[in-house]
């Protein structure tokens, strides 16, 4: 009964919730109590706040009860947040000991939206330290296992939030996509992983780490109910200066049009870009589904992506050189106290405080942008970045949404991972054209592999065709019919 | 100009300086093996032929005008956060050395 309650989608506790069938504050204690049992050997939270969740579950039980406020779009449901967010109440640590302990004096757009509407953020996700990094390994607080099989990656850095929204430890997330670290994740980890269009949530209180990359982005463990956090978090928001001047959208409204009509692009993959079979079968499977629903689908081709992780390598570390630039251990957080000199404080706060992935990321993007270099490695990358951009938009004059993998692969085992930093940024390849061009993206989750598994595909669409984007997914998800939960989460 | 054929340990350590980040000498040697493994891969980008194309940072959003409301935070919130606070002003070493006159005669 428990696990059937916290494991139902988002929009159905929510509707639940609003018809009295069920208080906030029962599926809060009974998510909060798998957290206390499943959490311990998955790791997806860095704190949780039992009494805060369990107080605003009440406050919003008992306004419910006594007052005539307009409906919620996500009133009284259980909500995590990567720990990224700065939040006034509870810890932002971004998975770095740089930030251990730090409390931010302001609160982040997304969290601030979130509690406009009505949602109870129970605590903070784990992830790799200032989401630099594909499996939710370097982290101060130690590494989030995957739900299906806890020796498997959970991918990242959203690692925590997709594994506890897939262990049904809250109804969605919010994290972070630079990369690809909301869809990576997502696709490990079973569970649905948008990133809208560039612009479209405010980054105003999110961590930076490469700012003309980074978007939030939801997971959730259905199609609806991505599009009904994209609802409550999009709009404008005048403190971000990235933010689109654009209204809340009304993605749920059309979610269950029909895509007839629509022509989706299904990616040509070459030899060097050929993923294993598992995810090779789901792209035909995913393929023949939305042919049935009433999609064209014609094959289309993307040269500039064999370059892509190359362009992502270099902007992205060069943005991050600049925007960590700020942890100097004089204003707030890791500070070495014993330094005698400013320059051996910085040094040894930096160095106590970043980890082996953030330093190695800071080296490289300050020498491709250092004296010399900057032409011939940061300059040449945003040139390659415009001819990418150029290539997605020739390629969507030909289609409505682009059909491609969002993994080469399902979950790979997690040990050893760290010792491959490369092939660790080879493996974003799918994800990180959508970073680049600044265009909506989303991984949904079709089946599992022989092993047992998720094995996702991603869909990717024009800049503000979120709606549409997730139509075309909420075909598809209506085509595989519902998608199971990890095993371990149903015996709790 | 073309990237330097070989990225040395005097290099990363030059630039580990700069960019005030300490580094024992065993991650020194890990990390100049790992960022060789990436600079040889992206330099396969010197030999691309790329289209002309304006080159922007922002994909396609316009940055609006910067005449945002100002969020200024309380002194007081800024200086809870300093780890070494001394009176009402962030305590960090000495930086530069009291002279006398006669010293910078």
């Amino acid at each position: 009964m428990t696990a059937s309650l916290r494991l139902q989608s988002l929009l159905a506790s929510r509707d639940a919730i609003a018809t009295r069938a069920l208080t906030s504050e029962t599926l809060i204690r009974a998510t909060l109590d798998a957290v206390s049992r499943l959490d311990p050997q998955l790791n997806s939270y860095i704190c949780v706040d039992e009494a805060g969740a369990l107080a605003r579950a009440r406050q919003l039980d008992q306004q419910r009860d006594t007052s005539s406020r307009a409906d919620l779009l996500l009133d009284g449901v259980p909500i995590g947040v990567k720990d990224l967010f700065v939040t006034r109440d509870l810890p932002t640590t971004c998975a770095s000991a740089m930030l251990e302990g730090y409390r931010s004096p302001f609160e982040s757009a997304v969290t601030e939206r979130l509690r406009d509407a009505g949602a109870v953020i129970i605590g903070k996700h784990n992830m790799d330290a200032f989401a630099m990094g594909s499996h939710t390994t370097f982290s101060v607080a130690g590494p989030t296992h995957n739900p299906w099989d806890l020796a498997h990656s959970a991918g990242g850095s959203s690692g925590g939030s997709a594994a506890a929204v897939a262990a049904g430890l809250c109804a969605a997330a919010v994290g972070s996509d630079t990369g690809g670290s909301v869809r990576q994740p997502a696709a490990h980890c079973g569970v649905v992983g948008l990133k809208p269009t560039y612009g479209r949530f405010s980054r105003y209180g999110m961590v930076a780490f490469a700012s003309s990359l980074d978007q939030a982005g939801v997971l959730t463990r259905t199609v609806a109910d991505a599009a009904v956090m994209l609802d409550a978090l999009s709009g404008h928001d005048p403190r971000d200066a990235t933010s689109a001047q654009l209204p809340p959208s009304n993605a749920l409204a059309t979610l269950t049009d029909s895509i007839t009509g629509i022509t989706l692009g299904v990616l040509h993959l070459d030899e060097a870009h050929t993923p294993s079979d598992e995810v090779a079968d789901a792209l035909d499977y995913a393929r023949g589904c939305l042919n049935d629903e009433g999609a064209t689908c014609r094959e289309v081709a993307l040269p500039s992506l064999q370059h892509a992780v190359s362009m992502y390598c270099l902007i992205s570390m060069a943005e991050a050189a600049s925007n960590l630039a700020r942890y100097d251990g004089v204003r707030f957080g890791c500070c070495d106290l014993s330094a005698n000199d400013l320059s051996t404080r910085y040094q040894r706060s930096r160095g106590d405080g970043f980890g082996l992935e953030v330093k190695r990321r800071l080296l490289l993007g300050a020498y491709i942008t250092s004296e010399g270099y900057a032409s011939a490695y940061y300059e040449r990358a945003l040139a390659a970045r415009a001819w990418l951009r150029n290539d997605l938009a020739r390629l969507f004059r030909s289609c409505d949404v682009l059909l491609l993998p969002t993994t080469p692969t399902s979950a790979p085992r997690r040990d050893g991972r760290e010792r491959k930093p490369l092939q660790n940024y080879l493996d974003d390849v799918f994800t990180i054209p959508a970073n680049l061009a600044g265009l909506p993206a989303l991984s949904v989750p079709v089946g599992l592999s022989p092993q047992g598994r998720p094995v996702a595909v991603q869909l990717m669409a024009p800049p503000f065709h979120d709606a549409t984007l997730l139509r075309v997914a909420a075909a598809l998800a209506r085509a595989r019919g519902p998608f199971p939960s990890p095993p371990m989460a149903e015996e709790v | 100009m073309p990237p330097s054929p070989t990225f040395t340990l005097d290099d990363l350590q030059a630039l580990a300086v700069h960019l005030h980040i300490e580094l024992t000498p065993e991650m020194l040697i890990r990390l100049h093996h790992d960022l060789s493994e990436v600079l040889a891969h992206v330099a396969a980008l010197q030999h691309l032929e790329l289209p002309q194309a304006p080159v922007t940072h922002h994909a396609i959003t316009p940055l609006r005008d910067d005449d945002a409301p100002p969020t200024t935070l309380a002194p007081d919130a800024l200086a809870q956060m300093a780890p070494q606070m001394a009176g009402a002003w962030v305590a960090v070493p000495r930086v530069v050395d009291t002279h006398t006159e006669d010293d910078l005669t």
